[in-house]
Formats: C-alpha cells, sequence, structure tokens
C-alpha cells in the first residue's frame, strides 16, 4: 500500500469562509503570487477500472493533463480547496507543468504529479485559498444552493432541446438516463 | 424571421442530421457524430465530467446561435421557435 501525506507547511485547516462548504484551506503565513501548491494523490487513467472503481470520489478528481488521459485524486490540501462563486474572490489556478518544463521542476513531496495550484495573488496570513473554474461548476458544485433552481430551469430547458435531435444531439439523451 | 428543421447531408463526411435553417439559410454548427459519441462514452460514467459536457455544448450553441441571428437568445426561446416556426 502506497502512504500518502501532505506536509506542506504553509497552509491549514479550518471551517470555510464559504457559507456550506465544509472545511478549507487557508494560509499558515502569508504567500506570494508566483509560488504554488502541489496537488498530491494517486493517478489513474481515464477509461480504466481503477477510475470506475473509484467514482466515490469523482467529485474531486483532476486531470491529469489538458487531454484528460488520467486523473489524479487528490490527497492533500488541493482536494479541499474551495471554489468562489464570483472570479474575484480567486486566488489560486489549475496549472498543468508541460512536459519539456516537468524534468527541471523539483518536487517537495513525491506524491505530487504534473498539475500545481499557482498562486495568483498574494494570498494573506489566515485568508482562505480559492480556487475558480468556471461557470458550469457553479452549477456542479453541492454548496451553490443560489444555482439549484436555475439549473433545473436549465436542464430541463436543455432536455427539450436535445429530444429535437438536431445536429445528432439527441445522442446526449444516454446522458440523462 | 422564419425557422425551419429540415434533413441535411454533409457531402465531406455523408453523414445525415436535422438541422436549422433560419429564412432557409442553414445554421452550420455542430460537430462530428464520432466525436460526440466518444465524448458520451468517455464521460457517461462521471456526473461531473457529464455535466460539464452537456454545458459546453449547450453555452457553444447557444453563443453561436445568437451570434447567427445577430441577437442574444435563450435556450427557452429556441424551443418556443422551433415549435412556432418563427424567431
Amino acid at each position: 500500500m502506497i502512504v500518502v501525506n501532505e506536509t506542506d507547511p504553509r497552509f491549514y485547516i479550518k471551517d470555510s469562509s464559504i457559507e456550506g462548504a465544509g472545511s478549507g484551506v487557508f494560509a499558515q503565513k502569508k504567500i506570494q503570487k508566483g509560488n504554488y501548491l502541489e496537488i498530491i494523490g494517486v493517478m489513474v487513467k481515464s477509461d480504466s477500472t481503477a477510475h470506475t472503481c473509484t467514482q466515490y470520489a469523482n467529485k474531486y478528481k483532476f486531470s491529469s493533463n489538458e487531454e484528460i488521459t488520467h486523473q489524479i485524486i487528490p490527497m492533500g490540501f488541493a482536494a479541499i480547496i474551495n471554489h468562489a462563486i464570483d472570479q474575484k474572490e480567486q486566488n489560486v489556478e489549475i496549472e498543468f507543468i508541460k512536459d519539456s518544463l516537468y524534468k527541471n521542476y523539483k518536487k517537495k513531496n513525491p506524491a505530487a504529479g504534473s498539475i500545481l495550484y499557482r498562486v495568483i495573488k498574494d494570498i494573506n496570513k489566515d485568508e482562505e485559498v480559492i480556487g475558480y473554474y468556471g461557470d458550469p461548476w457553479n452549477k456542479i458544485l453541492r454548496w451553490t444552493d443560489k444555482y439549484k433552481e436555475e439549473d433545473k430551469g436549465s436542464i430541463d430547458s436543455w432536455e427539450t432541446f436535445i429530444s429535437h435531435d438536431l445536429y445528432n444531439l439527441g445522442l446526449l439523451k444516454q446522458l440523462f438516463d | 424571421m422564419k425557422l425551419s428543421i429540415k434533413p441535411y447531408q454533409d457531402e465531406e463526411t455523408g453523414g445525415q442530421c436535422r438541422v436549422i435553417y433560419i429564412d432557409d439559410v442553414l445554421f452550420d454548427w455542430g460537430m462530428e457524430k464520432e466525436h460526440l459519441s466518444n465524448a458520451i462514452e468517455f464521460t457517461k460514467n462521471d456526473s461531473t465530467m457529464k455535466k460539464s459536457l452537456n454545458e459546453d455544448i449547450k453555452r457553444h450553441f447557444i453563443e453561436s446561435f445568437s451570434e447567427f441571428i445577430g441577437k442574444e437568445i435563450t435556450l427557452e426561446e429556441v424551443n418556443e421557435s422551433i415549435e412556432s416556426g418563427r424567431i
């Protein structure tokens, strides 16, 4: 069995500043723009049995590259970094390390991979670390209650639209079964 | 403007599908059936990616269609227009 542990001393966990989000990650001290947080965990191939067997973790998986051939199940701070509804609150963003740069990238944690969270603006001591993944994620993540009613109507309209089977979009019906 | 639904055959791929015409002008949009099938196969066991795929296609359709007709339109309005034949 592989033993994985989060050892980055710059962060700690406490209740999130975002209502209903559960735990969040906070800065132990001021962290300047340009620094990064390694995403540690284990990786599974996207079309593998291991991916299917870890569906319980799908909500937390990251693609390990832009082609989505592998997915990381995060097991450190990255697993509980919360997601902003308003992009202005974002202070970290996902960054893929290109293969050419990967050779020069020195991992601090052996369980880190080719993806990290880049700090895009200074994070003050005791400030929460917040990501942002775009509007679709706002509608997927569980704590964004304000989107639920809007989302229901949106899904109904989309189902109606794809029922017309225009541009072969009828194929998408199977995703609603 | 008149909105009509007609069958269309792509001359390059030979693929057939139903498409939208506005005042008898084709709204040339869509992705190849094979690519769409692959994307569905890839995401169908992953609820997060499944929703993201739907959202991405929906957003792309609405943005492209709004640009084509020269005004912003919602999916609800598109559905109504498909029923009424007017947009």
